[in-house]
């Protein structure tokens, strides 16, 4: 098993209950099977927030990171994760 | 002469003479710049000479709305404030939004000059085609709240709208903003512009309303723009709710929201504190400007300690920055409190709490003491030091006055290596994002024409991930150059001159801005424009205000970091071991040059690039 750390914020947050935690998957999971393990845990509360209706393909507006790199610069949802690698969640954010 | 948009007016006021005068607005400056910025842009660097006094009478203030200002497309009730900047020397431009932008444009004007300088302390009134000069004492020395209302009432007129300066523009201090209402042209140190005119305030009337060209064409245009709004993920949805501070949430998680003078940038990230969550416990209402649909600005109330019942607009984004995690203080009410006694004072927020967070980094490593800062315990963290400081700097007492000029000027004074805690760029203090981890966004700080400023070419690719013109890793260097020539021109032709708020242009518009203003820029004035043709203005916007830098002296050597960016990896958190390092910079420079089409070595626009520009007069000036 490896430990991920999962961080999020505003609504997914609320979702999730907490900015930052720690889980621990098996070795070789990916980007897709931590999500596949979020939606299982957190069901119908997080899905419609992040897949499109009746899907798994991820909303664009959901942005997400390891180690505070987008996933579409690394293997997208095939990136496999290591151990302490830090999993960011984001929903789209504006201001500045 | 114009279909609609401008009314072809420019209002010119003398202070030394008390005279003022109507001129033309020429249509070849509608045509090539716009409005707003366009506008301060052209008039600064044909009126004001190089090597001018920015504190001198010969430095002028050029307030200009933009020909959408006073419709009602939405979010377009703002303003440029544009100078020489006596805290860069180069080209000072800000803009303000709130209702005053379009009481301008009702009172008839595209846009007001002021020049010279008061024999005394005075105030100007513009009530439509009227201008009065009036003995200003009686406001002299007021903080800026209580300075409008008290001309509103010496007006006795209560729709009055008054942009003014509080002690730290009459003392001069080199961060002093004008305020608005509760808003500002904030950075630049306008506010001592005005202060160095004896101008303590323009109070401003209009009963007039501006034309639109085609009914038809606008209300089709408008409602596009209004259908994109309501699209957005995020715009009504959270934005409307929350306002800036979800970006202190978003880079906190992202490893770059700068803390303690950016010496702790992801170990101290204070999202609990000051983020969202914490700020729905101060939020007691929200604030819009002029016909503006969403209303983001929201007012909050200190609720605890010594800062309990203190209201503020705000504290936006770059304040709980500035105020919060740059001087390590996690505490929102005394950042709610902080906001608040900057805009009474007239100071910069942003200069005013980078400048206090390197005073605190000197004081920790004990380059100041106590001996300089009069007994006060300036550690990072320590709120109650920072309001302290805060007043003096406005009133230049105590190390106030060695602060009051911002961090440079301050670490030249102080010497015992100083200069390197000095977070800025051209002398403007830096903002929120630690660029180490968005390297886009860096170099646009790099670039900018008005020093370390994120609203000039600000990279919501890297920010909020956005994939237009291009998806990019934010972390890498790769077509940085391209990225940020097309975030500064975009961002100057559809933002900054029409004039349009730039929220609008993330959330909404970020694939379809300049076809926005193309379509609204016929719909209002008549005028033709292709969305090249658009982008063209902001590419012309940028060459002519870097002209007035490279005038001004300014070369290659300015548009770089501070050494700490470029030699210290980030320590902690989502964006841990990332820096530029001045090979990065060179290489991301090179690029930008190239496709600006600069001279690579001098950083500098070229003969060519401006004739193609229609610029052709300003290669003269500059001799190339």
């Amino acid at each position: 098993m490896i430990r991920v750390k999962i961080y999020t914020i505003l609504a997914l947050k609320e979702i999730l209950g907490q900015r930052e935690f720690e889980i621990s998957i098996p070795e070789g999971s990916t980007v897709k099977d931590l999500i596949s393990w979020m939606v299982n845990t957190w069901g119908d509360k997080l899905s419609p927030h992040v897949f499109y209706p009746e899907t798994d393909r991820v909303l664009p507006h959901i942005r997400l990171m390891v180690n505070g790199r987008d996933i579409g610069f690394l293997n997208g949802m095939e990136t496999i994760l290591q151990d302490g690698d830090e999993f960011l969640m984001v929903p789209l954010v504006a201001g500045g | 002469m114009y279909k609609g948009g401008y009314t072809g007016k420019i209002l010119r006021i003398n202070l030394t003479n008390k005279t003022s005068k109507e001129e033309k607005l020429l249509p070849e400056v509608a045509k090539d710049f716009i409005g707003g910025a366009g506008f301060g842009i052209k008039y600064l660097f044909d009126e004001v000479k190089a090597g001018a006094d920015p504190l001198g009478p010969e430095n002028k203030l050029i307030f200009a709305p933009g020909p959408f200002t006073g419709t009602t497309i939405p979010c377009a009730s703002r303003m440029a404030v544009t100078g020489k900047s006596p805290l860069t020397g180069a080209v000072g431009m800000a803009l303000t939004g709130g209702q005053l932008p379009a009481e301008l444009k009702f009172a008839g004007w595209d846009a007001v000059i002021i020049e010279g300088k008061a024999e005394k302390p005075t105030y100007v009134s513009i009530k439509d085609s009227a201008v009065r000069f009036h003995d200003a004492r009686s406001v002299w020395g007021t903080m800026t709240g209580d300075c409008q209302q008290i001309i509103k009432d010496d007006l006795r007129d209560q729709n009055t709208r008054v942009i003014c300066i509080g002690p730290a523009g009459e003392n001069l201090s080199k961060i002093a903003c004008i305020i608005n209402e509760r808003r500002a042209p904030g950075r630049k140190g306008l506010g001592a512009v005005m202060g160095s005119k004896n101008l303590k305030a323009i109070a401003v009337r209009g009963s007039g309303s501006v034309t639109i060209a085609s009914q038809e064409k606008y209300k089709a245009g408008r409602a596009e723009m209004l259908k994109a709004m309501k699209e957005s993920p995020v715009l009504y949805s959270q934005f409307a709710n929350t306002g800036t501070p979800m970006v202190l949430d978003l880079t906190a998680a992202m490893g770059i929201l700068s803390a303690k003078n950016w010496s702790a940038t992801g170990e101290f990230a204070p999202a609990e504190a000051l983020g969202v969550e914490a700020q729905n416990t101060r939020k007691i209402g929200k604030e819009h400007c002029y016909d503006c649909p969403v209303g983001c600005s929201q007012m909050k109330l200190a609720r605890s300690g010594p800062y309990a019942g203190i209201l503020t607009e705000g504290p936006e984004f770059e304040t709980l920055y500035s105020f919060g995690s740059g001087t390590g203080v996690a505490n929102l009410d005394a950042v709610i409190a902080a906001d608040r006694l900057s805009d009474e004072l007239g100071l910069d927020t942003m200069s005013a709490g980078v400048t206090i967070a390197f005073a605190m980094e000197l004081f920790e490593r004990g380059i100041l003491t106590l001996k300089e800062t009069g007994g006060l315990e300036l550690k990072f963290g320590n709120d109650q030091a920072m309001m302290t400081v805060l007043h003096q700097m406005a009133y230049r007492e105590g190390i106030g006055n060695l602060l009051a000029d911002g961090t440079k000027a301050a670490a030249q004074k102080i010497g015992k290596g100083a200069e390197k805690y000095a977070m800025q760029i051209k002398g403007l203090e830096m903002p929120a994002y630690d660029v180490r981890g968005a390297k886009a966004h860096g170099l646009n700080y790099a670039t900018s024409y008005t020093g370390a400023d994120h609203n000039r070419g600000y990279a919501f690719q890297e920010i909020f991930g956005i994939p237009v013109p291009f998806a990019v890793d934010r972390f890498s260097i790769e077509g940085k150059g391209k990225l940020t020539k097309w975030n500064q021109d975009v961002r100057a032709a559809t933002c900054d001159c029409p004039t349009m708020c730039a929220f609008i242009l993330d959330t909404a518009l970020p694939g379809t801005a300049t076809q926005n203003t193309a379509t609204l820029m016929e719909a209002v004035t008549g005028l033709t424009f292709t969305p090249e043709e658009v982008e063209k203005v902001g590419e012309r916007l940028n060459n002519l205000a870097k002209a007035f830098n490279v005038r001004e002296g300014f070369t290659r050597a300015d548009d770089t970091f501070p050494e700490r960016l470029m030699t210290e990896p980030l320590k902690a958190g989502a964006s841990k071991g990332q820096l530029i390092s001045k090979e990065d910079l060179k290489i991301m420079l090179d690029e930008y040059y190239t496709v600006r089409g600069w001279d690579l070595k001098k950083g500098t626009p070229t003969r060519a690039k401006l004739i193609e520009l229609g610029l052709g007069y300003v290669a003269d000036q500059l001799g190339v």
